[in-house]
């Protein structure tokens, strides 16, 4: 709760210091986001519940929360170079970002479904103008454009699924302590069933546009590609964790009430995994190839979820963790890259490691994790979801998703190959781009090198992770 | 522990220091592990009992905790690994890559996974290391490999992984009818109440990534190419200790399953290994590039240490444990023959190569000893685990035993023939460039002949210290109560 307030405190008054001196405002920023993730400490130990039905703040979503504005703090401190294309509007991206963290804030821990349509419009509206905050770059305009087109369709969907939930069922009300859950209405008689379908369907089709998941994932690799890379990483960790979070928190609270949207949901983790990576073999930009392969992850996760299931949250929260942290390694070493040879293709890479060895070194942990190769937590991430469907399966009448458990597999398979062709450009291949590559600054090696640490050693303490959610 | 560890430090180490030193310091390493096994094979007990290093809480939730334990068979395994790990290291001194700390780190990273791969008692511990043992094998093809590496050692990657990913599916599936809090521990395996439809396909799961690592027929597409582009230490690396994962993952971790499954896919197994006999054999006689003859020599060797395994009776994989040491030490060998000749002459190739005996006495005599152990001649170590494991073959299937009997016959066949082309005949004019080993060559190969007349003369203490354990396994085999 607490964090939540510092934040949006904190994005105010980012706005107003670069109004003074532009210089200011990373700092600010930053200590802003430090402070916020001291606070989550006090959160935890305080969970909080809004007295007016809207907001739950859970240990889990004070430790997803902590995960994000752990991102954040990440992502702006290191932004030194990555921010340079705003000019003087730095501040306004990092106002900007820090409000749209808010909405992740709010998707965490509400308890109401005007609240997830308020965090999602809150997540949602700075991210259009920030895909576009490159002003003078077309590519940047136009990933704006169609991003906000289409997100403004898919809100849309969401908020008449929202209404026809309502009309069903009475209530608003999800998650928390209260009576007035929707799980505890009687549906109208009548076409009330119908239409409380009706409403879960559209609703989950709106917010598996957030998170791209096939077949709504359409924008995805153009508006990733198109952004900067800052915001293209915002959008790959931060927004996808929170639209995964607050997916799982409708589903699984709605989920003993109304079954039928478990086979949909499964058909399009399964597309997701399947689209994500066969899209991915062939790109020749590593930017859209890191876009395809995000589609990717989400299938992993919705497939998570599919087991209907509160106890999988933990579990989302360790592959979520995995798979942010070796998106940001990545996201950053290819912003550095990019930014001083002017292209996102794999060529740019090319003998990279002959060159700079230790940032060639941590972004390979961070794709070997990504690509779920033990024993770094990526694999542990995948495994933990295949061990919860599994055994989800051998107890469920029905028999459960384990051939989707299949087609993971295997496509965690194919995965390799387009994750190894950075692996292939960065050590086996001659260099043979003529700009100079400077080394990074040592203040972002040593983060990335602490990162791939938290990679290497975040499956040993998986337990205590656990345990904190639960607690 | 302590076998790990000691890897994995050095390993670390080679990040601060660069040229000979580099060298020198993997080499410590590796005899400061021989030294630690064959302290602790003279520790143990030779009584086929396992003995726990550590175990400890890992992820409780998920069942899985940190178990190392060794038997006999484990410790023949990690004394093959620990063993082959200094010879790689004096194999490389005289290659650029040897002085690279990149790649010394890389092997004893290598050397660290493989022995958690033969010490794990725990599924997915046994999964995490035979992965691990994956990614320094790959960069140390791809950085130092020949042409076309990079697809070559992608294909390899992205082949052996497929296997693997379907021996993951295959432990959980067994796993979820075995002990609920502790799942993945090896005892509560083999006593799961799996019914054997299940366990069909757990079992298929297993097979193929061991399969895959063998390779067995017609798994085997991208062994020889990966053996042909890698250098010298990694292919090495691959044939001497590698693909002995796959061997040793069959006897301990998939024939828990046959009582499940059933005899008829054993006869299946049977019948791929001979067939991959024979094969291998036929295309090794074919061979000219003396790199792909041995790698298809050794398809040949490994299938009859397969279908070895594949009978299930005491000699077949007692003889399969003492040859898979024995392959471990010739197939070293014998690359390290090709990597000496290839380093002065620059070529492999055997119409090119003529009379090097002429020049160099003492290399043919150690070369001849190293082809002789392949051959199987008697007093070498061939001959007692090839004699075993045709002996088990036959006893379990006439007319396989005959058939897989021909691999002895090919194999004097096609390594006599590089021999010939090789060593003897008229001296060239090449051959000056042959000059003398140095002590590195000298000492790595001298080691591995006196390994090769030693098991050859006198197996027994080899034998002893996995008779026991093979028997106990077999006869916990046995006793599995297999669900109607």
């Amino acid at each position: 709760m607490i964090a939540l307030v510092t934040i949006l405190l904190t994005a105010i008054i980012t706005l107003f210091v670069n109004l003074v001196n532009t210089k200011w405002a990373r700092p600010v920023a930053t200590l802003g986001l430090a402070v916020a993730l001291g606070v989550c400490f006090y959160d935890y130990s305080n969970p909080y519940e809004d007295t007016s039905e809207m907001l739950y703040f859970t240990h889990a979503s004070t430790i997803f929360s902590g995960l994000t504005i752990l991102i954040g703090l990440i992502l702006i401190g290191l932004s030194e170079y990555s921010v340079s294309y705003a000019g003087k509007n730095r501040g306004d991206v990092y106002a900007l970002m820090l409000f749209s963290l808010c909405g992740a804030l709010i998707l965490f821990s509400y308890s109401n479904l005007l609240m997830l349509f308020l965090g999602v419009e809150i997540l949602s509206i700075p991210l259009y103008v920030l895909a576009g905050s490159d002003k003078e770059n077309l590519a940047s305009n136009e990933s704006s454009l169609k991003y906000f087109l289409q997100g403004a369709f898919a809100t849309g969907i969401l908020l008449f699924g929202i209404a026809l939930v309502y009309g069903a069922s009475g209530s608003f009300v999800i998650g928390g302590s209260k009576a007035n859950n929707i799980i505890n209405y009687q549906l109208y008689s009548g076409g009330g069933l119908t239409m409380f379908n009706m409403g879960v369907f559209m609703m989950m089709f709106g917010m598996a546009f957030k998170i791209a998941a096939a077949p709504f994932h359409f924008w995805s690799a153009d508006v990733y590609e198109g952004a900067p890379d800052l915001v293209t990483a915002f959008m790959a960790t931060i927004v996808k964790t929170a639209g995964i979070v607050a997916i799982s928190i409708f589903l699984l609270s709605i989920g003993f009430l109304n079954k039928q949207w478990e086979m949909t949901f499964a058909i399009m983790a399964g597309l997701s995994l399947i689209v994500g990576n066969f899209s991915a073999l062939k790109q020749m930009s590593f930017k859209r190839t890191l876009a395809y392969s995000s589609i990717s992850h989400a299938g992993y996760l919705m497939l998570g979820i599919t087991i209907n299931d509160p106890i999988i949250i933990p579990t989302l929260l360790f592959y979520l963790l995995a798979y942010t942290l070796s998106t940001l390694v990545l996201m950053i070493g290819m912003n550095w890259v990019a930014g001083h040879t002017g292209k996102h293709d794999f060529t740019a890479f090319n003998g990279l490691a002959k060159k700079h060895p230790v940032m060639a070194g941590l972004m390979a942990v961070a794709m070997l994790s990504m690509a779920g190769l033990p024993p770094l937590s990526g694999f542990f991430g995948k495994y933990f979801i295949f061990d919860e469907v599994f055994k989800h399966s051998s107890m469920s009448k029905d028999g459960g998703f384990w051939w989707l458990v299949i087609v993971a597999a295997v496509n965690s398979v194919i995965s390799i190959y387009y994750y190894f062709r950075i692996i292939i450009a960065m050590f086996f291949s001659p260099a043979v781009s003529e700009e100079e590559v400077p080394s990074m600054p040592r203040l972002n090696m040593v983060v990335l090198g602490l990162i791939c640490l938290a990679l290497l050693a975040a499956p040993l303490f998986a337990t205590p992770l656990y345990g904190l959610m639960f607690y | 522990m302590e076998l790990i560890l000691i890897p994995l430090f050095f390993a670390a180490v080679q990040f601060f220091v660069k040229g000979r030193t580099a060298s020198w310091l993997a080499l410590a390493s590796t005899l400061v592990s021989l030294g630690w096994t064959i302290s602790m094979i003279s520790g143990y007990a030779m009584d086929g009992s396992t003995v726990n290093i550590v175990d400890m809480e890992w992820l409780k939730f998920a069942g899985i905790r940190f178990t190392l334990g060794y038997d006999g068979i484990s410790l023949m395994m990690v004394l093959l690994t620990n063993l082959a790990l200094p010879i790689i290291v004096l194999a490389s001194w005289d290659r650029n890559y040897g002085k690279s700390p990149l790649y010394l780190g890389l092997a004893l990273l290598m050397q660290a996974a493989l022995v958690g791969v033969f010490l794990a008692q725990d599924g997915i511990l046994f999964y995490v290391f035979w992965e691990l043992a994956l990614i320094p094998i790959y960069f140390i093809s791809a950085l130092w490999g020949g042409e076309n590496k990079n697809r070559i050692t992608l294909k390899f990657f992205i082949y052996t992984f497929f296997g693997s990913i379907f021996m993951l599916i295959g432990l959980l599936l067994w796993k979820s009818y075995g002990s609920s809090t502790n799942g993945f521990a090896w005892m509560s395996l083999v006593q799961s109440q799996i019914p054997s439809n299940i366990a069909f396909w757990a079992f298929l799961g297993f097979a193929l990534a061991f399969a895959i690592k063998l390779p067995l027929f017609p798994f085997h597409t991208w062994q020889p190419d990966t053996y042909a582009v890698a250098p010298a230490g990694g292919t090495m690396l691959l044939s001497g200790i590698m693909l002995k994962m796959g061997l040793f993952g069959f006897i301990k971790w998939a024939l828990p399953l046959v009582p499940h499954v059933g005899e008829n896919m054993m006869h299946l197994l049977s019948v791929l290994a001979v067939i991959g006999i024979v094969y291998g054999s036929i295309i090794a006689i074919k061979q000219n590039d003396m790199k792909r003859l041995v790698a298809f020599s050794s398809m040949a060797h490994v299938g009859l240490i397969a279908a070895g395994i594949f009978t299930q009776s005491l000699e077949g994989i007692q003889g399969a444990i003492i040859q898979m040491l024995n392959h471990g030490i010739t197939a070293i060998g014998l690359f390290f023959v090709i990597d000496v000749i290839e380093r002065r002459m620059e070529t492999r190739e055997l119409t090119l190569l003529s009379g090097i005996a002429k020049v160099s006495p003492v290399f043919a005599v150690m070369t001849l000893i190293l082809v002789m152990g392949s051959v199987a001649v008697p007093l070498t170590n061939g001959f007692v685990g090839e004699f075993i494991l045709l002996k088990s073959v036959f006893d379990s299937n006439a007319t396989l035993g005959v058939i897989a009997g021909l691999t002895i016959i090919f194999c004097a066949v096609y390594l006599l023939r590089m021999v010939q082309f090789s060593l003897f005949g008229p001296s060239n004019a090449q051959n000056k460039k042959f000059t003398p080993l140095t002590w590195a060559e000298g000492l790595g190969l001298g080691t591995l002949c006196f390994f090769v007349l030693w098991i050859g003369l006198n197996p027994d203490p080899f034998f002893g210290l996995t008779e026991r354990s093979v028997s106990n396994l077999l006869s916990l085999f046995n006793s599995i109560k297999v669900q109607p």
